[in-house]
């Protein structure tokens, strides 16, 4: 079925307009630029070539290592957040006894400035002093002590486990709406059927909710392929370089006034970020039906 | 109707909200053109007569002006580098001049990234802080980030030596407001060396003994904070100053790009030998999440037997609260940790300092805080107040408050056995002083190699150059 064509194309010209003049002119200024030695330390510019990019893929840099650990941290966080936020959104869309207050006790983490989050957990986590530390300790759980943010072994999941503890109440939000959203004819008429728990969440809330999960699963990607606060305010990408992230990477080339070395790994990201968001919202919302 | 009055009620607040910002920032500028004359006027007044006393008086009728009062100056600097004595200095001034200080510190593993961010987003504090020395003008670029002091009242009792690391091109853009008289030095405790049976070691071996020793006596060897991100490499390039006598015009090499500390063997073999030191547990089981501010503490507390600090720290140890074992500074002394047998003396006349940022729309009143600091009075305050600040590097005739212990190690070198430190003396160094502090750290936990470290340290140098034009590396 064909589109009908019911606005003019000048209704969208002021927000295109301005869309272009922000977002997609200083892309690809952006862009330009990894093509250049631009630095604070001179006023020249001169054409590199791929000269930044080569250095940006070359086995001598850790940058491959950045990008690995920015994916790993994309992937393990969207799994979890949108499977435990699936969970609590199924659980507090019944009617339990104060399903508002356990609503808003998981939403609550992500109201909190991430940077506040981040220091309030690298003192609880310090494995010395830490809260949670002292807490295992005193019941007796000390082979449980760990050195949650500076063991090379645990840094970087800890640092997940927090980001996933701040989301997931976001992600269980969204997901709520989207439930609440079904008609309960359905599960009356599956009920009448005689089908189980089970099989209305498999054949009713799971395909009712797709369009949900694809804007939730679309945001939690594009959020950690984005991450940066988090990490710099846990470990600022330490113990090492172990949690680096490319944006953390970027923060540190730009702060030197290595400009044209930090716009080159964020371009890297965003040719990357098109790429898969592209072929995200394709899978996720290939059944869309096309008015 | 009701919605109508919330509605009403929200754009009121909205509006207040609107306004109180834009008030705000029209405050600080118009505040601040009055005082431009009266401060440039004290300028001049500086006369370089011998005597001690008449910066100090010019300087204080600068900082009496009042006509900028109401002001507000940012002050950003790193965790460590402004003590509690001078913030309440900060109170003094502003009930002198009106002017508020407001004092905004940073995590020291986060601000060197902060601080170039906003100076190179054109959003810099009122006057920032940073390390003296070859960065300024290649990391910092302070001919255009900081407002030139050449013309300063207290120019004439600054430090000759300190102004040449604060300068540029013959002009001074700082004032190094930070103990630079004396560097770090191993600050250990003579009485657990004494129960374990460890001597004060002048060689790395006999360092590796003293720390065994130490350790088979319960004792943490070494307090060595990593959180903080610029403190491990201390161990190696403030002792860098053996590697001139180790290999004559090393350090000459190096900055024509004849050379690079990955090919040295000496440098390569420092570096394995502060690895040694991590992996065989001489700092302890805590070490990457310990930090700098709580180094008294731990050796106040016994845990630990020594630790590189300021001699001027031992008195902060002494005063600590976990001083439960009763140590005097007599039970406290000093030595050069032997890194590659290093028996030469560390000089770093560079250290935390003071800048006037060239965007400032405060300019007068932060040089007028920064004549305020430098009154003869008021360094004297900080040089009784803060525990660690034995001197500044200031003459306005204050009385220092060297320890006999300080005098005593200090008078122990010739001139022969006296050398200065790596990040003072090799270009494109103290510039990279957090990546080299984290590629340390991936070294401890095995990500890294000591050849891996110094060549990222060489490649970082190359970088640096090559951006900045450097003819020995284009």
């Amino acid at each position: 079925m064909q589109k009908s064509r019911v606005y003019p194309w000048y209704f969208a010209a002021g927000s295109v307009l301005i869309y272009t003049v922000l977002s997609v002119i200083p892309g690809i200024l952006g862009i330009g630029y990894s093509f250049t030695d631009w630095s604070a330390y001179s006023p020249d510019l001169h054409f590199v070539g791929l000269r930044n990019f080569f250095e940006v893929f070359s086995q001598d840099n850790d940058y491959l290592r950045y990008i690995t650990n920015t994916v790993w941290f994309t992937v393990v966080t969207t799994v979890a957040k949108t499977g435990l936020g699936l969970l609590f959104a199924v659980a507090l869309s019944r009617s339990i006894k104060w399903k508002n207050f356990h609503r808003g006790i998981l939403y609550l983490p992500s109201i909190l400035p991430i940077l506040v989050t981040g220091l309030v957990f690298t003192s609880i986590l310090n494995p010395k002093t830490g809260f949670l530390n002292e807490f295992l300790r005193t019941v007796g759980l000390d082979f449980l002590a760990n050195k949650w943010l500076v063991d090379p072994k645990l840094a970087f999941g800890t640092v997940m486990a927090v980001d996933i503890w701040r989301g997931v109440g976001y992600i269980m939000t969204l997901l709520i709406a989207g439930i609440l959203a079904i008609p309960d004819i359905y599960y009356e008429a599956a009920a009448i059927d005689g089908a189980s728990a089970w099989q209305r969440f498999r054949f009713i809330t799971l395909p009712m909710l797709r369009q949900t999960l694809a804007v939730t699963i679309v945001l939690n990607v594009i959020y950690g392929l984005k991450i940066f606060d988090m990490v710099y305010a846990l470990t600022n990408g330490g113990p090492g370089h172990r949690t680096e992230v490319l944006y953390t990477a970027v923060y540190k080339m730009m702060s030197k006034g290595l400009y044209a070395e930090g716009t080159t790994i964020s371009s890297v990201l965003f040719i990357f970020m098109v790429i898969i968001g592209f072929f995200m919202v394709k899978i996720l919302t290939k059944d869309e039906v096309v008015e | 109707m009701k919605k109508k009055l919330v509605s009403l009620l929200l754009c009121g607040a909205l509006v207040c909200s609107l306004a109180g910002c834009s008030g705000g920032g029209d405050m600080s500028p118009a505040a601040t053109t009055e005082p431009a004359a009266t401060t440039e006027d004290a300028a001049p007044a500086a006369d370089t007569s011998a005597d001690d006393a008449a910066p100090a008086a010019d300087t204080a009728d600068a900082a009496a002006d009042t006509s900028a009062a109401g002001t507000t100056i940012t002050v950003m600097a790193s965790q460590d580098w402004v003590e509690d004595s001078e913030q309440e200095l900060g109170k003094k001034f502003e009930e002198e001049t009106g002017i508020h200080v407001d004092y905004q510190i940073v995590p020291a593993d986060q601000y060197q990234d902060l601080l170039l961010t906003r100076l190179n987003s054109g959003e810099g504090p009122d006057i920032w802080g940073a390390q003296s020395g070859f960065a300024l003008k290649t990391t910092y670029n302070v001919e255009k980030n900081a407002v030139d002091l050449s013309g300063e009242p207290w120019m004439s009792a600054y430090s000759k030596f300190s102004a040449e690391q604060t300068g540029v091109d013959g002009k001074n853009y700082g004032l190094t407001y930070y103990d630079t008289t004396t560097d770090y030095y191993m600050v250990y405790n003579k009485k657990l060396f004494e129960a374990a049976g460890a001597k004060v070691p002048t060689t790395f071996v006999e360092l590796t003994d003293t720390c065994d020793k130490l350790l088979a006596s319960g004792v943490t060897p070494i307090y060595e904070p990593l959180a903080d991100g610029w403190h491990v490499l201390m161990l190696w390039a403030g002792n860098g100053q053996i590697h001139d006598k180790l290999e004559p015009g090393i350090i000459d090499k190096l900055n024509k790009n004849e050379t690079t500390f990955a090919e040295n063997e000496n440098m390569k073999k420092a570096i394995d030998q502060l690895n040694t030191l991590a992996q065989n547990g001489y700092f302890g089981d805590n070490y990457m999440s310990d930090e700098f501010a709580d180094a008294e503490g731990y050796m106040a507390s016994g845990e630990f037997a020594m630790c590189n600090l300021k001699p001027g720290s031992i008195n902060k140890i002494v005063e600590s609260d976990l001083n439960t074992n009763g140590y005097t500074a007599d039970d406290f002394g000093l030595f050069v940790l032997p890194i590659c047998d290093n028996q030469v003396l560390n000089i770093h006349p560079t250290g935390p300092s003071r800048f006037i940022y060239s965007g400032s729309p405060n300019i007068d009143a932060a040089k007028q805080y920064l004549a305020f600091l430098v009154e003869k009075d008021n360094v004297q305050y900080l040089i009784d107040n803060a525990a660690d600040v034995e001197n500044l590097p200031v003459e306005v005739g204050q009385t220092p408050e060297y320890s006999q212990t300080t005098l005593d190690f200090l008078d122990s070198f010739d001139e022969d056995h006296k050398g200065m430190v790596l990040q003072d003396v090799v270009l494109y160094f103290n510039e990279q002083w957090m990546d080299i502090n984290a590629d340390l750290a991936a070294m401890f936990i095995g990500d890294m190699t000591s050849e891996d470290v110094l060549k990222g340290l060489d490649e970082r140098r190359a970088q640096l150059a090559q951006a900045a034009g450097d003819p020995n590396w284009n």
